[in-house]
């Protein structure tokens, strides 16, 4: 498995770089619009908890968004260096098994998915609403659901179809793996009282679409892969 | 001893089949695998791989079933397929550190001591290596993981002379070691060159399995003008083709004709006249 991730590691460098870059930014704009959320409103009363959470989700809906995105293309420009330089058969050919393929793929991504949290956890901060720790919790386990969400329909896609035609559709799903779990997270904060069961939600899009779906999808991306003639 | 031993191999596709592959490599021998493009060649060489899967038949290699070798006999073979390549924007030291951690038996002095050898820089990146250099960096790898079975598929394919010549004493030099190569070609010549065993597939099926010195001593070949070939009794001739409008080439099984111009058949002649050639 280490001279995999060493592999990935050489091989998404530059990759990598960028999405560096893409983070800094994004973090950027967060630390500068975060704080509009619990800004009074122009008859100036305080937002309601409510509508402070309904603000700051739809500020972090492009962040998540961006979390499903850039996460999964870089499992996606993993798979393409690998079919470009023949590498996997020569892999297979010494030895290795299919499994750990895929799971040092799964490595990265979950690699790439917590550097992602970084900014995301500025905005959060920069928002400074009085949230307790249950709606924080909530809305960081939806988060990470989102992305491995979307990580694991672009493992599987790599998997069924290769990466090329495996980047587009992945782009095109990052759409629903960002509004999903998010649709499940707005439900408690149109239903008054149920503000403080948020973190409920974030556990069930964490558990559901994030570590259920990428299990799932991880079994039958190794189906995929195994079935295939190299 | 035998390193490698395929019966009755069968693999289905949709256009093409192996059909009973059966044939089997000594220890410290050579053997040439031969056939036009699309004969299954590179099918036989996934197959041993274990990167093309199959249903029926049995392969055997230092008398296992590929699927139950252990990792350490895994490490005791290496496979150079035409396709086979790294990681084009790693440099060789860097895909040393790699191979490192997944060889167990890995040596890294060997590794860079065969470098120097083929004179290949470590701080290149693989994609800026031709690809007689990329031949001679598979068969460093090779050396430094001390692979006993060497199975290269048209190794020597796309190389100038001299860097074929390179390879060809490489592989001579393996098999003076104790080694064993198994390698596909097109380039019959080369194999006349080193090898000791030839195995001849079309379409899928063996028709040829034979040791080097004995085939090349089993067919007698002839080029004749139309003249010769009308009065010739046909009776032994095996196969032949119209070499052009004022010549016949054609085979027979040795010393069945006394012509003039008789000579024994090289490897080149034997294929193409077997495969191309027509019967009576």
């Amino acid at each position: 498995m280490k001279g995999l991730l060493l592999k990935e590691f050489y091989n998404l460098r530059m990759v990598f770089v960028v999405y560096l870059l893409v983070v800094v930014f994004i973090s950027f704009i967060a630390f500068t619009d975060g704080s509009v959320i619990s800004e009074p409103g122009s008859d100036g009363s305080l937002p309601t908890n409510e509508e402070m959470i309904r603000n700051g989700i739809y500020l972090l809906m492009p962040l998540m968004f961006i979390g499903g995105f850039y996460p999964g293309n870089m499992l996606v420009s993993s798979y393409s260096f690998d079919e470009k330089s023949h590498w996997t058969p020569f892999i297979l050919s010494v030895g290795v098994k299919k499994s750990k393929v895929l799971l040092s793929k799964v490595l990265i991504h979950f690699f790439a998915t917590l550097i992602l949290l970084i900014p995301f956890l500025i905005s959060l901060f920069i928002m400074d609403a009085p949230f307790d720790s249950n709606i924080y919790i909530g809305l960081i386990l939806t988060f990470l659901a989102s992305c491995l969400f979307s990580g694991s329909i672009s493992l599987f896609m790599c998997s069924a179809i290769g990466s090329s035609k495996a980047l587009v559709l992945s782009s095109i799903f990052s759409f629903l793996t960002t509004l999903i779990p998010m649709g499940l997270i707005l439900i408690p904060t149109t239903m008054e009282g149920m503000l403080s069961s948020l973190w409920i939600f974030g556990i069930i899009n964490f558990f559901v679409f994030g570590i259920g779906v990428y299990i799932l999808f991880f079994f039958l991306a190794l189906l995929m892969f195994k079935k295939r003639d190299f | 001893m035998k390193v490698l031993e395929i019966s009755n191999l069968n693999k289905q596709y949709k256009n093409f089949a192996l059909d009973n592959v059966s044939f089997s490599l000594e220890e410290g021998k050579i053997c040439g695998f031969i056939g036009e493009n699309g004969a299954g060649k590179s099918t036989t060489m996934k197959i041993l791989a274990g990167i093309t899967y199959y249903k029926e038949g049995v392969v055997h290699i230092f008398n296992k079933e590929i699927n139950k070798l252990t990792n350490k006999e895994r490490e005791e073979i290496s496979f150079i397929l035409d396709e086979l390549n790294f990681p084009e924007n790693i440099k060789l030291f860097q895909l040393e550190k790699v191979l490192k951690n997944i060889f167990k038996g890995w040596e890294s002095d060997t590794f860079y001591k065969y470098l120097t050898t083929f004179g290949l820089d470590k701080t290149k990146k693989c994609r800026e290596l031709s690809k007689g250099m990329k031949v001679k960096l598979n068969l460093s790898i090779a050396f430094s993981h001390k692979a006993k079975l060497f199975i290269l598929d048209e190794p020597t394919n796309g190389l100038d002379p001299i860097a074929r010549d390179e390879i060809l004493d490489i592989l001579n030099e393996i098999k003076n070691n104790g080694g064993s190569v198994l390698i596909s070609s097109h380039i019959v010549e080369d194999l006349e060159r080193i090898c000791d065993q030839i195995v001849f597939i079309h379409e899928g099926k063996i028709i040829l399995d034979s040791s080097k010195n004995e085939l090349l001593n089993m067919y007698d070949y002839f080029k004749v003008d139309n003249v010769t070939w009308e009065n010739l009794n046909k009776e032994f001739v095996i196969k032949y083709k119209r070499f052009n409008e004022d010549y016949i080439e054609f085979i027979t099984l040795k010393d069945k004709y006394d012509l003039e111009n008789k000579r024994r058949a090289n490897l080149s002649e034997i294929m193409i006249l077997i495969i191309r050639g027509k019967t009576l």
